[in-house]
């Protein structure tokens, strides 16, 4: 081997060793990302909702004057907990359960949870009151299906299915439900959707399948489209297609309370508008908006929502949806085993 | 400290250029190559700073090496995640098949030139506080025209070295829209639905044609192998580089080292 293939060969090795070092040193950048200071921390947590936010209008939020308000109370000396607390309080000003800001918990402050998370709380101001067990006591032979899924009937004609979160992987438990309410010849169905928290909205299209025998448009999305505040894309229709079995002559009494939040207020808000179904019960918790999450200069995370569900007849959800029948349970109700709400969808 | 690694990597890559020696050898090759990768990307969907991600890579390649020209197919994966000291992890998901022809340029030995086509698939997969899988997920769907030039010369008896530079011309890109799951033409069209589950043809189908100005795709590839025997089997070591661009309200940029040892079987036999 000449001397000049020998140098060649100790420049590649040298190239190839600097590039290696350079792919490894790369492991070392995020961590000095944890010191972005927290002025930069705190207009970027502002300029992504200022560009994102899908809800400033239905909720007259002037999000400038907020940035005013919550400036002076951040500045680089600040600590990295007052500054979670400061941004957090906020993302609080949306009054909206789908935003919140996020960090990775240190385990001496969050008590082992993985993540500490402050959003809004939309259950506050609001009595809530609902007692599966005293569920049980109504409903005849009842049947755990999946996780999320209780099912029984109510006498010889009413069926009554309590869904607890929209589960992507329990949706197939749906389909035994409505046949076996199909092949009972129910002349009722009750829904119950209280304390149900959402998860995968779409399963709330299929589910409105069942009481429609042709495609029927039960809702639509609006998306934001660009960083400007009222860059929107037109409105996207939400269409039903129908499943079988068709249970759309069969009268449907959904159950809500303001614990039944994002995915199950998108079902009651598609569901309203059908025929033969009511709402009975309290205001949901709403949440009518699909969340965005975006990570910060120093590795937190802040979510908004970035688009809004309007029912059929174009009414927001956002902020709740509203029950036909209103009716609550008080706290002496649950004490005594007594479920209000759930007498008046039987009764109904 | 930038300075003095651009130089070192100048001086390796014109020094190799320099030496002008004889083509690369005649054959059939099937190449296999593993190594580590490292990821070092933003996308403005998803975050306001860069992040690292490492993982592991490999590349498959039936090489064609004919008197005046090669043809190349070529698969590569990378698989890499990000640390975990953040609120969110990415898993990026990246995986590229090419067909490249290139000529020997005529009083310039060693060196090729040509094109390639491109399919490119990289999917950035947000967890932690990211619940919406919608939301979750960003992508960068490509495929691309571009051009290329090729060295490929011997060192001494048994040494060899090849680098290689393309870059893409004309693009098929897909992005997801703004704050959507979905490429832009979704909103247009007035399409929605709640999870990708079974749109991945539409969305494959809805990307626009892009060029250097907001799109831009460049691999920078060096290799160096030692004969293994009188087979023709080669062994070696191999880095690629590539930088990616995909513009747009949502711009994504990242540079991907590779760095592997590199196995080339002689499908022709002894040499």
């Amino acid at each position: 081997m000449t001397q000049n293939t020998k140098n060649i060969i100790r420049r590649f090795l040298a190239f190839f060793c600097c590039a290696i070092t350079i792919s490894f040193s790369g492991c070392l950048v995020d961590s000095t990302v944890s010191n972005a200071s927290p002025t930069i921390v705190f207009t970027t947590t502002w300029q992504y909702i200022s560009e994102t936010y899908s809800f400033f209008e239905l909720k007259k939020i002037d999000w400038d004057a907020i940035k005013q308000r919550y400036e002076t109370k951040v500045n680089n000396s600040i600590s990295s907990d007052s500054l979670f607390t400061v941004c957090a309080a906020m993302v609080r000003e949306l009054r909206d359960g789908h935003c919140y800001i996020g960090r990775k918990a240190a385990s001496s402050s969050a008590a082992g949870r993985m993540f500490d998370v402050k959003p809004f709380d939309f259950e506050q101001g609001y009595e809530i009151h609902f007692s599966l067990p005293n569920v049980v006591k109504y409903i005849v032979n009842p049947q755990q299906k999946g996780r999320v899924l209780l099912t029984g009937m109510v006498g010889d004609s009413i069926g009554y299915v309590y869904y607890a979160g929209f589960y992507d992987n329990e949706s197939g438990l749906w389909q035994n439900v409505m046949d076996d309410f199909k092949q009972k010849g129910v002349r009722k169905i009750i829904l119950d959707i209280r304390n149900n928290g959402g998860g995968e909205p779409r399963i709330a299209t299929d589910l409105c399948g069942y009481f429609v025998n042709t495609p029927t448009v039960v809702g639509s999305m609006t998306q934001k489209s660009g960083k400007g505040r009222n860059d929107f894309s037109p409105k996207l229709s939400l269409t039903a297609l129908p499943r079988s079995p068709y249970l759309g002559n069969v009268r449907v009494n959904i159950v809500i309370n303001r614990s039944s939040f994002s995915a199950s207020s998108y079902l009651a808000g598609m569901m309203a508008n059908l025929p033969n179904v009511q709402l009975i019960g309290q205001i949901t918790g709403g949440g009518g908006g699909g969340e965005l999450p975006f990570e910060l200069p120093n590795g937190w995370v802040v979510s908004v929502s970035c688009n809004y569900f309007t029912d059929s007849k174009g009414k927001h959800i956002e902020n709740g949806v509203e029950p036909t029948i209103p009716i609550n349970n008080t706290a002496e109700d649950v004490r005594q085993g007594r479920d209000r709400m759930l007498e008046t969808a039987i009764a109904r | 400290m930038n300075l003095f690694l651009y130089k070192i990597i100048v001086f390796c890559c014109f020094g190799t250029l320099s030496s002008t020696l004889l083509a690369q050898t005649k054959g059939d090759y099937l190449n296999a190559s593993v190594g580590y990768i490292n990821h070092h990307f933003n996308d403005a969907r998803h975050s306001s700073i860069f992040r690292n991600a490492g993982g592991v890579g490999g590349i498959l390649q039936y090489e064609a090496v004919r008197d005046l020209e090669i043809h190349r197919l070529q698969l590569q994966v990378a698989l890499a995640t990000t640390h975990q000291e953040f609120a969110s992890v990415s898993t990026n998901t990246h995986g590229t098949l090419r067909y490249e022809y290139c000529r020997a340029l005529t009083g310039l030995q060693g060196v090729y030139v040509g094109g390639y086509v491109d399919f490119s698939a990289l999917l950035l997969e947000r967890s932690g506080l990211w619940t919406d899988p919608g939301a979750a997920l960003s992508y960068v769907l490509s495929s691309s025209l571009g051009g290329l030039i090729r060295y490929s010369a011997p060192l001494g008896e048994s040494w060899s070295v090849n680098t290689a530079a393309y870059l893409s011309l004309l693009n098929y890109v897909v992005r997801p829209a703004f704050g959507f799951p979905y490429p832009a033409s979704f909103l247009r069209d007035g399409r929605f639905s709640f999870n990708l589950n079974g749109l991945a043809g539409d969305i494959v189908q809805s990307g626009i044609v892009q060029t250097l100005d907001t799109f831009v795709n460049t691999t920078f590839s060096a290799e160096i192998t030692r004969d293994v025997g009188d087979s023709g089997h080669k062994v070696g070591l191999l880095y690629v580089g590539n930088y990616l661009f995909a513009g747009g309200t949502k711009p994504f940029f990242g540079v991907q080292n590779f760095a592997g040892i590199s196995f080339h079987y002689n499908l022709s036999g002894k040499q």
